[in-house]
């Protein structure tokens, strides 16, 4: 991932710089969407250079979800172009033939257009339905929140953001997964001994047992929503011989990676690879789908290649920006309230 | 000993009369059964108009009356769509004089099935029918188990038939469920964004006491969340929101290409009311682009107008109303 100098043929001279929460983990990302935006660029650059197109972008490891048009990472810019969201970010690549939907276009027509269409629906599904599944097990479940998710952000955040951007961002998760029941978060179990000198409360037996009995319920009602998940993505993974039939490749719903491979891949390298002391779903993951976990690293190692494949690497170039100092910050927000008190006039 | 009201008085209250409504009828709770309906019972066979007489579903009150009675809710629109296209016999009647507080679960459409005034009296005879007691209002969710099973036994039921819901075969139903996860997320936080916004006179008059909660949509906060200030306020992101409702209707258009019902079923299924209930909300949007990525579509536009006739002609008023 170094800085190669080698001339850039192509019309847009500027490069391509994605916005990404940073590493943490041995992964390119912490964030779900992110990593998967990671994966895709990785996926589509690699895929182009075997075509002998060489692409470079930047990759911008950034803590501020504020700079970003929607409030959220990952984003994209190109020139003056801003594209937020791994959908968006997608969409536009393949505007500019940079992504990987170009296989087979000619010559299936139809069929490759159904397939596409296929692949805008599962990947919204694995939006609503995965996504829900993976955030209840980082950020509802206190000890994975503490352990996993606020140690990463708590790592990368500066002196004023680190105490109260890790718990804003769990509420917009919170408010997302309290619709569909997958928040079972009681108070009283946050709440850590304030002083030293308090007295240990002696949990009645009884109080024990119901919390026993509605953790083991708990646990039952996630892994039964995710086994109904996983049951409808896993008869998609179809295995392919690869051209040169050494290899057989499984991947979502088509011989190639896409953006859909890209997407399920970020969800389960996140769940396998965060050290969550409570983790229900990996067990059921490696027991009964084995195919899925597989297909993640199997993605990862597509992406991101060992040395001996130099040569199909995508060139990245990966610069951190230090958040923004509270003074800016805070101009820009006020900048913001008088932007959506005054209408803009075009 | 009771004292007369004076007439001055009884003239002002005739000012406010008192309506009375007509009692419906309600078994008691003993002849109810789980919502799956049991096989045919002893009382003989059973006859296709048995089926939900006068069932009559509760919604959000069309935009225009006179013109057509599709309710101006998406969610209503969704479930009248699916009475009328799973083939309830003799159609469905719909009433809007309920609110959404008083439904059950807080939320509208509720469908009402009454008792049928000829099991009444079969029931003075001392012969219970267990197949067809009913007087129960169910809310959204218990709907299509109930039509499952009132059509699995219209038609005979066939097993396989009943599970699949309507779809040619696993692979359909399975992808149905990634067509819905799609439409009830993506093209419906289209709406949720480009919901007109209500005046501050709606907003100061209007009591919402409805507890469902939907899931939010990507929007930013009027201050952004990484300052000091505590964020308030939200503003959707629609360029991306409408960016993805523009993917989501082309996929849409592709994947019903020319076939009759999506997936290629054969009759109606809740994926197809459920398209349906959100390219009629799209066309009757007040927003144009909403409206218009939807006309770019021809297929979709001639599959909304011919559902559109199909759901009318099995709704009807309710006469009473």
């Amino acid at each position: 991932m170094s800085d190669n100098s080698s001339p850039n043929t192509t019309q847009e001279e500027e490069k391509i710089s994605l916005y990404v929460w940073p590493h943490f983990w041995n992964l390119p990302s912490f964030d779900i969407e992110s990593l998967a935006a990671i994966l895709y660029l990785q996926l589509a650059f690699r895929h182009h250079n075997h075509k002998h197109e060489h692409h470079k972008y930047r990759l911008v490891e950034c803590t501020d979800p504020d700079v970003s048009p929607s409030g959220t990472l990952p984003f994209l810019v190109h020139g003056t172009k801003k594209v937020s969201t791994f959908h968006g970010i997608v969409r536009y690549l393949e505007s500019l033939d940079m992504g990987l939907a170009d296989e087979g276009a000619n010559k299936e027509g139809e069929a490759h257009a159904i397939r596409r269409a296929k692949r805008v629906a599962w990947t919204s599904f694995v939006d609503s339905q995965l996504k829900d599944l993976v955030n209840h097990v980082l950020y509802a479940i206190p000890e994975n929140y503490r352990k996993g998710l606020h140690t990463a952000l708590v790592a990368h955040l500066p002196i004023p953001s680190k105490y109260y951007l890790p718990q804003r961002l769990r509420a917009v998760v919170q408010a997302s997964l309290e619709p569909s029941g997958l928040w079972t978060v009681k108070e009283e179990e946050e709440v850590v001994k304030k002083h030293p000198f308090d007295k240990e409360k002696v949990k009645d037996v009884v109080e024990e047992k119901d919390s026993i009995i509605r953790e083991a319920f708990g646990k039952e009602k996630l892994v039964h929503k995710a086994r109904e998940t996983l049951d409808l993505l896993a008869p998609l993974l179809k295995k392919h011989q690869h051209q040169h039939g050494h290899h057989q490749h499984t991947f979502f719903l088509s011989p190639h990676p896409t953006g859909l491979d890209a997407l399920i891949a970020a969800h389960i390298l996140i769940l396998s690879h965060a050290p969550l002391p409570i983790n229900t779903l990996l067990p059921l993951l490696k027991e009964s789908y084995p195919a899925i976990i597989e297909h993640s690293e199997q993605v990862l190692a597509y992406a991101f290649p060992s040395e001996d494949n130099a040569e199909i690497r995508a060139d990245v170039q990966v610069v951190q920006v230090p958040h923004a100092n509270p003074v800016v910050q805070l101009g820009r927000a006020v900048g913001r309230i008088l932007q959506s008190v005054v209408p803009v006039q075009a | 000993m009771s004292i007369p009201m004076p007439t001055t008085l009884q003239r002002f209250y005739s000012l406010f009369p008192l309506h009375m409504y007509e009692q419906e009828q309600v078994l008691p709770t003993s002849f109810f059964f789980s919502n799956v309906s049991p096989e045919a019972s002893e009382a003989g066979g059973y006859q296709v108009e048995d089926i939900a007489p006068d069932a009559t579903l509760f919604i959000h009150p069309p935009s225009n009356p006179n013109q057509t009675l599709l309710s101006s809710d998406i969610e209503c629109v969704k479930w009248q769509a699916y009475l009328a296209l799973r083939g309830i016999p003799g159609g469905v009647k719909v009433r809007w004089d309920l609110a959404n507080e008083g439904a059950v679960g807080g939320r509208l459409p509720n469908l009402f099935l009454p008792v049928p005034k000829r099991l009444a009296k079969k029931e003075k005879s001392g012969e219970p029918s267990k197949a067809r007691m009913r007087g129960e209002l169910l809310e959204g969710k218990r709907i299509p188990s109930w039509v499952n099973g009132e059509i699995g036994k219209a038609t005979g039921g066939e097993e396989g038939d009943e599970e699949l819901e309507g779809y040619k075969d696993k692979d359909a139903q399975n992808e149905s469920k990634a067509w819905i996860a799609l439409l009830e997320g993506d093209v419906h936080a289209v709406f949720t964004a480009t919901a007109p916004t209500p005046s501050i006179l709606t907003k100061i008059t209007s009591f919402d006491l409805s507890n469902t909660r939907e899931k939010p949509i990507l929007s930013t906060t009027f201050t952004g969340v990484s300052s000091m200030i505590p964020p308030f306020g939200s503003t959707a992101a629609l360029e991306p929101i409408l960016g993805r409702y523009k993917e989501t209707i082309e996929a849409l258009s592709v994947r019903l290409s020319h076939d009759r019902w999506f997936l290629g079923s054969r009759n109606g299924t809740a994926l197809d009311a459920i398209v349906f209930s959100y390219l009629f909300a799209a066309m009757e949007s007040s927003n144009t682009q909403v409206r218009e990525e939807v006309c770019k579509w021809a297929n979709l536009v001639a599959w909304e107008k011919r559902v559109r006739k199909m759901v009318e002609n099995a709704t009807s008023l309710r006469g009473s109303v």
